[in-house]
């Protein structure tokens, strides 16, 4: 059959000592990238590209589809350790993954989240190898308004994300849709609250933002502490997850890989969305949403899984249209090209050593990212057995130097330290800060395919009702945002139910 | 819900109208749908109409649940303002002393001025994430710092 | 030398691809940096070159938005504060339709819009750029009306285009060569003076009976108070360094069109350039 033939080939270009080695050096330099905030993937891939040239193309490809995956790992480390996400799409694993590191369960934590990765880049391939082509000719019947559709159902989330308060949670979603807006109009080109500041002319770069809000806003916050901090308090348990934490992990990994590889699988939607639906998605249907936030494991395991799937996912449109769907899947675009070959529909049949080699190469690198993370997640997670105090340097050193390293700018470190005074005062006051940061970057995606949409109809909304996928998306919305309101109706005028004692144990 | 929380509404409702009043000077329609004042105007409404109810809420039911976490009252604040003082004088001094030193004087005021590490555990982790820094980011991705006196 | 993109980007591999020539041929000694100022549709990376007036050891890449961004307002420098070395390239844009689509020619396409106005749905990038300045030009030239919906790149529009999203796009042949030679694509028309080294039978707008020529040209500029003699050196390590291989090889995989011009030339024909931009964004309403 032609498939395994294409397998057998793929796997012996990928077995060569030589591609292997690269495959191992692509997923450790794409850990460190991933794991440094400032220099995310897409950078990542094209600094080392030089590297590659002259290299076989198979080999080149093969190490950059290694950083690619290793960076969308290494983003979790910082996330859990120092409440830092190295990249956007780990964003979400800030929630629970930092709440655990708070509880002494940092190894579980990453050790899930290595396994989580695992098993969705694995699925992820395999989908690839199966049914890729099927699969890109989906992605792109997407248009505009199933994006639109799309982004609604995720910001429905937003009212999931946020903590004591509800109406807290929500302002700052729309606070970060606000901040969203500000830049150049993505569709007539007006200056949108920039000041006449060009450096403001493309947005608030989510980096210096995110770096701002959480890693700052957390020294900060310490540095306001009267006595020094300890080491994390509680006592560091369990450096892998339990049998327990598998329990409460298997829906979650299972579902967050599918929905990852679908939603990264469309151009221009990508990994941070697909991890933000995961997690909207698991706190949704979890028989405990409340305890979502204080650091369980389903928390961890969701997105995570679902970002390096979306992350195999955005090779889908690559390999098979030649269209790249994220950044980095652009610049491996411009690589191939250097490289000599012709990305586009044809490249399965003409250079079918590329294609199956990188597919093959995908599991092989998959297995190294394990070997390499999981005995390294608790000797990672012994980090915080350190004084927090003594990290404060450490922590503030590299996400500095990080936000400069984005755009080579300094207008972003007053970016990154505006926000995190913001960010300490929202802390401090218990205001959540995911809801602004997801908002701010969903923000600006949803309204362009907004307009995008009332553009191909010429302004006529029955554009939403009449694609079906459209349609349904918004249905969906409707009835998770009217749902818990006529919930609520209901609830007026009877009795306020005596809550249960485990109830108010956790909802504080 | 606190007493805080009074003023952080009104104060989030009056950025809101801010907002609100330069979004008024874009376009509302472009020639097919919605303008570039179409999005900032409304979420300008929303967001003041929800940073209005958060006071309101406030006002009536002050102190009701868990308000804000542990600080350090008024000599914690006085650290956070010289921490992030601290870092507005630093940003001013890269042209002048270069990314890699500029950042490495701050580490070291925020470790020994103000986290007040013992000098051997300050100095040591400062100048040794520094030199990390500089060689990942410097010299392995290349990528240029604004440099200083020292040449780095 | 400064790069007005973000590292990975088309502009960021010619910038590095031009520095990387310019040093291995040793045309140039000194070893050339790539410093990435993205930001601003140019904007900052405009203003940094500026404040290097005088300094020979500064160079930039420069693409449409160099001209584009100051006639829009959004750059207070244009390209007469710069020293403009050289032009090495121009990008052409073809009119690509889906292979199922009912025309095969321009002439059908005009034909079917004048029929229905409005109702060929075209995807561009942002407003001033040079398909949205096609999509103006040819307009004008066919009286037809098109409804264009805005994307944010290349590889967005050529997504919506395959998923019947909209129907019709200007592309750069790099970009759709593939997937016209896989049949998912058919080409129209190329908005160049003459047909195209590789695409011979591809008929120009022209030959159709539009008259509508729309190249992005990539150059390289330097800060403006440079001495003659600096000026010279650097349009001499320029054309020297298109003509070797490396630069052929280059040309010929990204699908450029060489069009190399130094000194007086490229200084007339980013001048003729700026003209006809300001014309067009005028058109679009977007100029200041």
């Amino acid at each position: 059959m032609d498939l395994i033939n294409n397998i057998v080939l793929g796997f012996s270009v990928a077995l060569t000592p030589q591609n292997i080695f690269f495959a191992f050096v692509g997923a450790l330099i794409g850990t460190i990238i991933g794991a440094l905030p400032g220099i995310g993937p897409s950078a990542g891939v094209a600094l080392l590209l030089p590297v590659t040239f002259g290299m076989h193309p198979a080999s080149a490809i093969i190490m950059l589809a290694g950083i690619y995956y290793g960076a969308m790992y290494g983003g979790t480390i910082t996330s859990v350790l120092i409440n830092t996400p190295g990249e956007s799409a780990s964003v979400m694993t800030t929630l629970d993954g930092y709440q655990m590191a708070a509880k002494g369960r940092a190894g579980a934590a990453l050790g899930m989240a290595a396994i989580g990765s695992f098993i969705a880049g694995t699925a992820g391939v395999l989908a690839l190898m199966l049914a890729a082509p099927p699969l890109a000719e989906v992605a792109i019947s997407f248009g505009p308004p199933e994006y639109f559709a799309l982004m609604v159902l995720g910001l429905t989330t937003l009212t999931g994300l946020t903590g004591a308060s509800k109406l807290k949670g929500l302002l700052m979603g729309i606070v970060g849709l606000i901040l969203g807006t500000i830049g150049i109009d993505p569709i007539l080109g007006n200056a949108r609250f920039t000041f006449g500041n060009p450096n403001l002319a493309d947005g608030l770069d989510f980096l210096p933002v995110a770096v701002g809000l959480f890693g700052i806003a957390e020294i900060l916050g310490n540095v306001d502490l009267p006595t020094r901090a300890e080491p994390i308090k509680a006592k560091i348990t369990g450096l892998l997850p339990t049998r327990q934490d598998w329990a409460d992990s298997w829906g979650a990994i299972g579902r967050g890989t599918t929905l990852g590889f679908f939603v990264g699988a469309l151009p221009g939607a990508g990994a941070t969305i697909a991890s933000f639906l995961a997690y909207g998605l698991e706190k949704r249907i979890s028989k405990r949403p409340e305890r979502f936030g204080t650091g369980i494991i389903e928390g961890v395991a969701a997105p995570e899984s679902a970002n390096n799937a979306a992350a195999a996912g955005a090779l889908v449109p690559l390999m098979v249209l030649g269209i790249p769907g994220s950044a980095t899947t652009a610049v491996m675009l411009g690589a191939l090209t250097l490289y000599g070959l012709q990305p586009g529909p044809l490249l399965m049949d003409l250079n079918p050593d590329v294609f199956w080699g990188l597919v093959a190469s995908m599991y092989v690198g998959n297995v190294m990212l394990l070997i390499l993370n999981l005995p390294l997640a608790p000797a990672f997670a012994s980090i915080l057995r350190v004084p927090y105090s003594a990290l404060v340097p450490i922590i503030m050193g590299i996400a500095l130097v990080g936000v400069y390293s984005v755009q080579n700018s300094t207008f972003d470190l007053g970016v990154a330290l505006a926000f995190g005074i913001i960010g300490y005062a929202l802390k401090r006051y218990g205001y959540p800060s995911a809801p602004l940061v997801l908002a701010l970057v969903l923000g600006p995606l949803m309204e362009r395919a907004f307009r995008q949409s009332l553009q191909m109809s010429q302004g006529g909304f029955g554009i939403f009702v009449t694609r079906p996928v459209t349609a349904f998306f918004l249905l969906v919305a409707l009835i998770v945002v009217v749902a818990p309101l006529v919930a609520w109706f209901r609830s007026r005028g009877r009795p306020i139910p005596v809550p249960v004692p485990e109830e108010r144990q956790v909802a504080c | 819900m606190t007493r805080v929380d009074v003023w952080i509404g009104l104060l989030l409702a009056i950025a809101c109208l801010a907002v609100l009043w330069q979004a008024t000077a874009l376009p509302y329609r472009a020639p097919t749908g919605p303008g570039p004042g179409f999005f900032p105007l409304w979420l300008a409404v929303i967001g003041a109409g929800l940073a209005v109810l958060i006071a309101v809420k406030a006002q009536r039911t002050p102190g009701l649940a868990a308000g804000p976490t542990e600080h350090g009252g008024r000599a914690g604040l006085l650290r956070v303002a010289l921490a992030a003082g601290g870092l507005v004088v630093t940003i001013a001094l890269i042209p002048v002393l270069g990314l890699i030193l500029a950042v490495l004087a701050y580490l070291l005021f925020l470790a020994l001025a103000i986290e007040r590490l013992s000098p051997l555990v300050g100095i040591g982790t400062s100048v040794g994430t520094m030199a990390f820094v500089y060689v990942v980011f410097a010299r392995l991705l290349r990528v240029p710092f604004p440099t200083g006196p020292l040449g780095f | 030398m400064v790069v007005q993109a973000a590292p990975g980007g088309g502009s960021d591999i010619l910038a590095r691809t031009v520095g990387d020539i310019l040093n291995k041929e040793r045309i140039v000694e000194q070893p050339i940096a790539v410093v990435n100022r993205p930001g601003g549709s140019g904007a900052i990376a405009y203003a940094y070159l500026n404040e290097k007036k005088g300094d020979p050891h500064f160079i930039a890449t420069v693409t449409a938005s160099y001209l584009t961004t100051a006639i829009q307002g959004q750059s207070p420098v244009s390209y007469r504060d710069f020293s403009n070395h050289a032009v090495l390239a121009v990008d052409d844009f073809i009119a690509v339709v889906r292979a199922n689509a009912p025309y095969s020619t321009l002439q059908e396409l005009v034909d079917a819009a004048k029929a229905a106005p409005n109702s060929i749905r075209v995807g561009t990038t942002q407003v001033g750029s040079s398909d949205s300045i096609i999509e103006l030009r040819l307009e004008q030239a066919a009286g037809i009306e098109l409804n264009a919906v805005t994307f944010n790149s290349a590889g967005e529009v050529n997504a919506a285009l395959l998923g019947s999203s909209v129907d019709l796009a200007f592309a750069n042949p790099g970009e759709v060569r593939e997937l016209i030679r896989a049949r998912r694509l058919k080409q129209l028309a190329v908005f160049a003076p003459q047909r195209l080294a590789g695409f011979e039978d591809l008929p120009t707008a022209r030959d159709a009976g539009y008259d509508v020529n729309v190249e992005q040209f990539r150059g390289v500029v330097g800060p403006a108070g440079l001495t003659p003699d600096q000026q010279l050196y650097w349009q001499n390590a320029l054309y020297r360094m298109t003509e070797t291989a490396g630069w052929k090889d280059y040309i010929e995989k990204n699908t450029l069109r060489p069009l190399v011009l130094v000194g007086q030339d490229a200084e007339q024909y980013i001048a003729r350039e700026s003209a006809q931009l300001t014309e067009a964004l005028k058109g679009l309403g977007v100029a200041q």
